[in-house]
């Protein structure tokens, strides 16, 4: 047990640091709100050409061989510099095409993010939710050599510039039986597919995506069939838990933002982080960030030493969207009317946090699947052994 | 970063609780429970703390010149959690160790530190006075050089266990300096010095007594009189006059650790066991909302878990806490008291029945808890005092009025 971090590790997180501080300031990222591709292709290639993009993939497809809450502590700086790179959405789906696919998928997708920058992504919500395998409605119907696929994805980060997305389908046989929920990798290009794109808090690209007879290829269904909600569940906790290391990152930032300031507006004669009303608000801003920190790295240490979902995740973003949206909250109003102002440095962050807040699960929707993993098992609970993790079981 | 225990620490927790299951019975519980007992421990604890102590759990990371073992932090809090999971608080040295240890002659630290380990000598911490709690600097107890004797005089407050400690370690007035934390003084004086007069204090918790588990469940602490008290001046611990920073050390003892995370969450576990087990729960084991608020205080009491993990994490690589302690002590506490009420929301009536009310709900524990959860926010420092560190050590933050002309 060590919540702290070792060598490698720090040095993990000042290299990244060292790149993203010179080469993606704000400004990178308030530009990159006018592009259409959402995103910054020099910083990405930067990324990518360094290692970072592949830091936990295989050695075997070109990655580093690092574990999963590696890809944390890059997603904590992502956050933390508002780095416009599709970073998380990429990690996600690549992390669970290198569990959850077969070798042959492994071998078709992870060199293209390790080595050519690819985009990855994944559609998992309905309106029906998250949490829940009879949320998935849209279909992938057995059809000759392939599947058809038929209905609609919500808030689908990065779709548009993705080379493939991992799309939760309700598997039906020819003969119109359900066989369960399964990721297939998608072509985000395929005809058939139309995208709504919507304007988010965050000004990024996230879309609402329609299959209308989509056809894949059988190759397209990731891994094993059995495996197919292990494997949604999974990949769930995974951006879950990856959004909130993101978000803690961010909101560490926006929490030093309002430091510095406090320190140099002056009011009624003395700095006004001077006034305890304000320093006992910058003490529980950290005392959020860290914790979220904590709760996030926990998670991805658990996801990346398990063979399923976690409900650390849940904790750990549910308590992300609860604790930092009022931390980025609490730095404009340090900032007093500055706070309000477009040009202000810390809008950015809280229209990225409260967005990323709403996205991968509210903290309702994380609280019922804790709840179901507490409750809805055998035997006494002990904060310390969570019970396994229950949610797609069905 | 690593989330799990080792190996060897988890075949150490399975052997701790198995002793307990075998060790801790009715009538340890009883006996620690008993508020007339007039000894750290009854006499069957007693017994039971030496078989502790024998098998090495005890000051585990302490020092082994000073009775300890000379291993892990890690290693001690495990131990410490598991015995603070059914009201035992055993571990390390207690209150005053660690300032002995850093400040005593060998003779003192031969002399108490052994003992606190071994549970014969226990201090009873007498800082807070009636007009000193936090602010130290007010503390107005005084000590006289008298030849090669002390002669002291004052009234000390909420003196926890003074009833059953072995001896005092006492912060007093040595001399009247500009300097606001110059001229205290800490002394170890035994506990049956002639002119030491200790009164009880009941607490919120007495009459019906709370429950075992309860958050400071405690139904009494003290007040000590000091009248024309001599000792000599052997007592003294470290420089007279330097008492506020030989002070500062182990301060963070009580403020950290097992001891306090167990008292902060095991309500939130003690929660969901009752829903899941109690048949008359079943229609609020059901209820969305009710849920709801688990989930919420569950996923509270683990950031409580981590911080002291964090925590536990900087004493065993050497480090010192820079705000962390006192973030934890922020947060832990007022954790406590956020779920006592969001609980007894949900519970209702019966959530506000005592220990031996008819129809309470597990001995009336969770209404107990909603009386004793805020007196952690208060003491080893407000939880406003720990906001001011995290705030000035975290965050470098200025002090008020340190700009303000003419100061």
């Amino acid at each position: 047990m060590d919540t702290l971090l070792d060598s490698q590790e720090l040095e993990v997180q000042r290299a990244v640091r060292e790149l993203l501080e010179k080469e993606s300031p704000t400004t990178l990222a308030r530009s990159v709100e006018r592009v259409p591709e959402g995103y910054s292709t020099d910083l990405w290639k930067q990324l990518g050409d360094l290692g970072w993009s592949g830091l936990c993939l295989p050695e075997q497809f070109g990655g580093a061989g690092m574990p999963l809450w590696y890809g944390g502590l890059i997603a904590e700086e992502v956050g933390r510099h508002l780095s416009p790179v599709p970073y998380l959405t990429t990690l996600v789906a690549s992390y669970i095409v290198d569990t959850f696919g077969t070798f042959e998928q492994r071998q078709r997708i992870l060199p293209g993010v390790a080595q050519h920058q690819h985009v990855l992504t994944y559609a998992v919500e309905e309106r029906g939710g998250l949490f829940d395998p009879r949320s998935v409605t849209v279909t992938a119907r057995r059809e000759g050599d392939g599947f058809v696929v038929d209905g609609v994805k919500r808030f689908v980060d990065n779709f548009g510039v993705a080379q493939a997305c991992l799309v939760a389908c309700r598997v039906i046989s020819a003969a119109g039986r359900d066989e369960g929920v399964a990721l297939l990798l998608v072509d985000p290009h395929a005809p058939g597919i139309s995208t709504t794109p919507l304007v988010t808090t965050a000004k990024d690209d996230e879309r609402h995506v329609s299959f209308a007879g989509v056809r894949v290829a059988s190759d397209a269904l990731l891994g094993e069939l059995a495996q197919g909600p292990r494997a949604a569940a999974t990949l769930v906790d995974c951006a879950s838990a990856l959004l909130a290391a993101q978000m803690a990152g961010a909101a560490r930032r926006v929490m030093e933002v309002a430091v510095a300031y406090a320190k140099i507006r002056h009011a009624f004669g003395q700095p006004i982080g001077a006034f305890q009303s304000i320093q006992h608000l910058c003490a529980d801003m950290l005392i959020w960030v860290d914790g979220t920190e904590l709760l996030a790295r926990e998670a991805l240490w658990w996801i990346a030493n398990s063979t399923g979902p976690r409900t650390e995740a849940s904790q750990a973003k549910s308590f992300a969207n609860l604790r930092l949206v009022p931390t980025c909250r609490a730095s404009q109003q340090i900032h007093g009317g500055m706070g309000f102002t477009a040009e202000c440095e810390v809008n950015l962050y809280y229209r990225r946090v409260a967005a990323w807040a709403g996205r991968m699960g509210n903290a309702s929707q994380h609280h019922r699947r804790i709840a179901a993993d507490l409750l809805d098992t055998p035997g006494e609970v002990r904060l310390d052994a969570m019970p396994p993790a229950r949610n797609w079981a069905a | 970063m690593r989330f799990a225990f080792s190996d060897q620490q988890e075949a150490l927790r399975q052997e701790v609780r198995a002793f307990i299951r075998e060790h801790i019975d009715e009538e340890i519980q009883a006996e620690l429970l008993d508020r007339n007992r007039t000894t750290h421990w009854g006499p069957k604890t007693e017994a039971v703390f030496e078989e502790i102590a024998r098998r090495g759990w005890t000051g585990i990371s302490w020092p082994v010149e000073y009775g300890g073992q000379g291993g892990h932090r890690l290693d001690q809090y495990i131990v410490e959690e598991e015995f603070g999971r059914v009201g035992m608080h055993v571990g390390g040295g207690g209150t005053g160790a660690p300032a002995i240890v850093a400040a005593g002659t060998e003779e003192q630290k031969c002399r108490y530190v052994p003992g606190s380990i071994g549970g014969s000598v226990v201090f009873a911490q007498g800082y807070t006075e009636p007009a000193a709690g936090a602010d130290l600097a007010g503390i107005q107890c005084k000590a006289v050089r008298d030849g090669d004797e002390y002669v002291i005089n004052g009234q000390k407050m909420f003196t926890t266990d003074a009833h059953v400690a072995t001896h005092l370690y006492l912060m007093a007035r040595t001399s009247v300096e500009p300097n606001r934390h110059a001229g205290l003084s800490i002394f170890l004086i035994p506990m049956d010095a002639p002119g030491i007069t200790i009164r009880p204090i009941w607490t919120i918790q007495n009459n019906p007594a709370a429950p075992i588990n309860t958050i400071y469940g405690e139904p009494r602490t003290n007040e000590v009189f000091l009248d024309n008290v001599r000792v000599p001046a052997s007592c003294l611990l470290g420089e007279e006059g330097n008492g506020w920073s030989i002070g500062q050390q182990g301060l963070n003892l009580d403020r950290v650790g097992a001891r306090r995370y167990i008292m902060s969450v095991l309500q939130n576990e003690a929660m969901v066991n009752y829903l899941k087990q109690d048949e008359e729960a079943a229609d609020l084991h059901a209820d969305p909302v009710a849920r709801d608020v688990v989930a919420q205080m569950w996923t509270e009491a683990q950031v409580c878990r981590l911080m002291t993990l964090r925590s536990m994490s900087i004493e065993e690589h050497g480090g010192q806490f820079t705000y962390e302690g006192a973030a934890e002590k922020v947060w832990a506490p007022e954790h406590a008291v956020r779920s006592t009420e969001a609980y007894a929301q949900l519970l209702g009536g019966r959530g506000q029945l005592l220990n031996t009310s008819p129809d309470n709900i597990e001995d009336g524990l969770f209404a107990h808890n909603m009386l004793g959860a805020f007196q952690s926010c208060v003491n080893h420092g407000s939880v406003q005092v720990m906001r001011d560190q995290v705030a000035r050590r975290g965050l470098g933050l200025p002090r008020p009025g340190a700009h303000k002309k003419g100061n």
